[in-house]
């Protein structure tokens, strides 16, 4: 009985999906019936040209794309660190998902930041203004915070993708609450990823950063510089 | 662990980790078109990879386990973006921006109209089709990748592919290449598709 065969199976049949009885049985078909032999040459072709229209990039462009080179060269030691980590570490860390956390950092999280190392990297990829502001409430959260010797915890703000937005002038909307926080924390670092930065020179955006921001080469060098030294990670 | 084996397996991580950022990046553009979003969701895939690094049991995993955490970084961008609330609803992408020439990932003619045909697919079948024809996941790996069940796998795959080939056939002439120029694991015959295929190939 020639039963129609679906585009799903003759998908399946051009991506290696069926068992080989399910195979031989379509192929003799395929060799038979002219239509269904066309039907299947094409989805194997353009299977083909969507392979070819996205071709694998040169390691150097998915790196460092067009931005400067001096920054292009540290990739090697910080994938290294990040590899060395993934190796030897042993690392947790704590994310705010879609719910904003109106509290700021759980408790929980903020004892174990306390009882390890004192150290903590906030982290902020979004331009979103909930989470720009829970940032900056989590920031002076931490920076508040002392660890079990009575040391104030030491505390890097790292903003890259679209979070550098919040440390721009011009683009931030907390620049007064942010120069008061830097003012008067000396425990709080802020960051901003320099290849978030040149990314968003090439989009035409002037980058001029609120004073006392510090510039990193890369957020992810810096993040696994940080991870490998023992600090917590909080992402918001 | 001696230190030449541990040496050696820090190596071919690092390796592995390179490649994987190539690719990873790939299919981001392939999703967004965009090579800034691109840029962005990449570093922040390798940002969670990092500090999840203990999520992953399998290292021959690597590869899917990133493709995972892309496709969450993704959602997130377009969650922000409000751009969906259900990611199969949504009917297109940012248009393929224009090319710089200095860009690096160079296109002709043809490749534009590819990826525009690609940027304008629902966001569920973009991701489908690029997971299986550029990284070559089963349907099962896919379905793992994005949570949804291989019978959602395969008819978005067949849905897009279906709204490619027609799409790339409108806008060029349709020919018909000789016999047995084109096939796969066995399959021979005519080919009733369109010269932007052969053009490509």
């Amino acid at each position: 009985m020639n039963t129609h065969v679906s585009d799903e199976i003759l998908n399946a049949h051009i991506d290696n999906e069926l068992d080989p009885v399910e195979r031989n049985a379509l192929l003799e078909r395929i060799a038979n019936d002219a239509d269904l032999r066309a039907r299947a040459c094409e989805l194997w072709q353009l299977k083909q040209v969507l392979r070819g229209a996205y071709p694998l990039p040169p390691q150097k462009s998915a790196l460092a794309g067009r931005r400067n080179r001096a920054f292009a060269g540290p990739a090697w030691p910080h994938a290294l660190a990040a590899s060395l980590l993934l190796a030897v570490g042993s690392f947790s860390g704590w994310f705010m998902h879609d719910k904003v956390e109106a509290q700021g950092v759980p408790a929980r999280q903020i004892e174990a930041i306390r009882a390890e190392s004192g150290r903590v990297v906030l982290h902020l990829f979004s331009d979103e203004p909930a989470r720009m502001e829970a940032a900056l409430r989590m920031a002076e959260q931490l920076a508040n915070t002392h660890d079990k010797t009575g040391q104030p915890l030491r505390v890097e703000f790292l903003a890259n993708g679209p979070g550098l937005h919040l440390l721009r002038v011009g683009g931030s909307p907390y620049a007064a609450r942010i120069a008061d926080l830097r003012r008067t924390h000396n425990n709080l670092r802020l960051l901003a990823c320099h290849e978030a930065m040149e990314r968003m020179h090439e989009r035409g955006l002037n980058v001029v950063l609120l004073p006392n921001v510090e510039i990193a080469p890369s957020a992810e060098g810096q993040l696994a510089q940080r991870l490998t030294q023992g600090w917590r990670y909080v992402q918001v | 662990m001696s230190l030449l084996s541990f040496f050696g397996r820090t190596r071919q991580f690092e390796s592995q980790v390179a490649e994987s950022r190539s690719r990873l990046w790939r299919l981001a553009y392939a999703w967004c078109h965009s090579r800034h979003v691109a840029d962005d969701l990449v570093q922040d895939t390798l940002a969670k990879a990092l500090v999840r690094h203990n999520q992953l049991r399998d290292p021959a995993a690597l590869s899917g386990w990133l493709c995972s955490i892309l496709a969450n970084c993704w959602h997130d961008h377009l969650r922000s973006r409000k751009e969906a609330t259900d990611i199969d609803d949504v009917d297109e992408c940012e248009l393929p921006e224009s090319e710089q020439p200095d860009d690096g990932y160079a296109q002709n003619e043809i490749v534009r109209r590819v990826r525009q045909a690609v940027a304008l697919l629902p966001t569920g079948q973009r991701e489908v089709v690029t997971l299986v024809d550029l990284e070559e996941m089963s349907y099962a790996e896919v379905a793992t990748t994005l949570d949804i069940p291989i019978g959602t796998v395969m008819s978005r795959l067949s849905r897009a592919r279906t709204t490619l080939r027609d799409k790339l056939k409108d806008r060029t002439t349709c020919t018909v290449a000789p016999a047995g120029t084109a096939g796969t694991t066995g399959t021979t015959g005519t080919a009733g598709t369109a010269a932007i295929y052969r053009l490509h190939g």
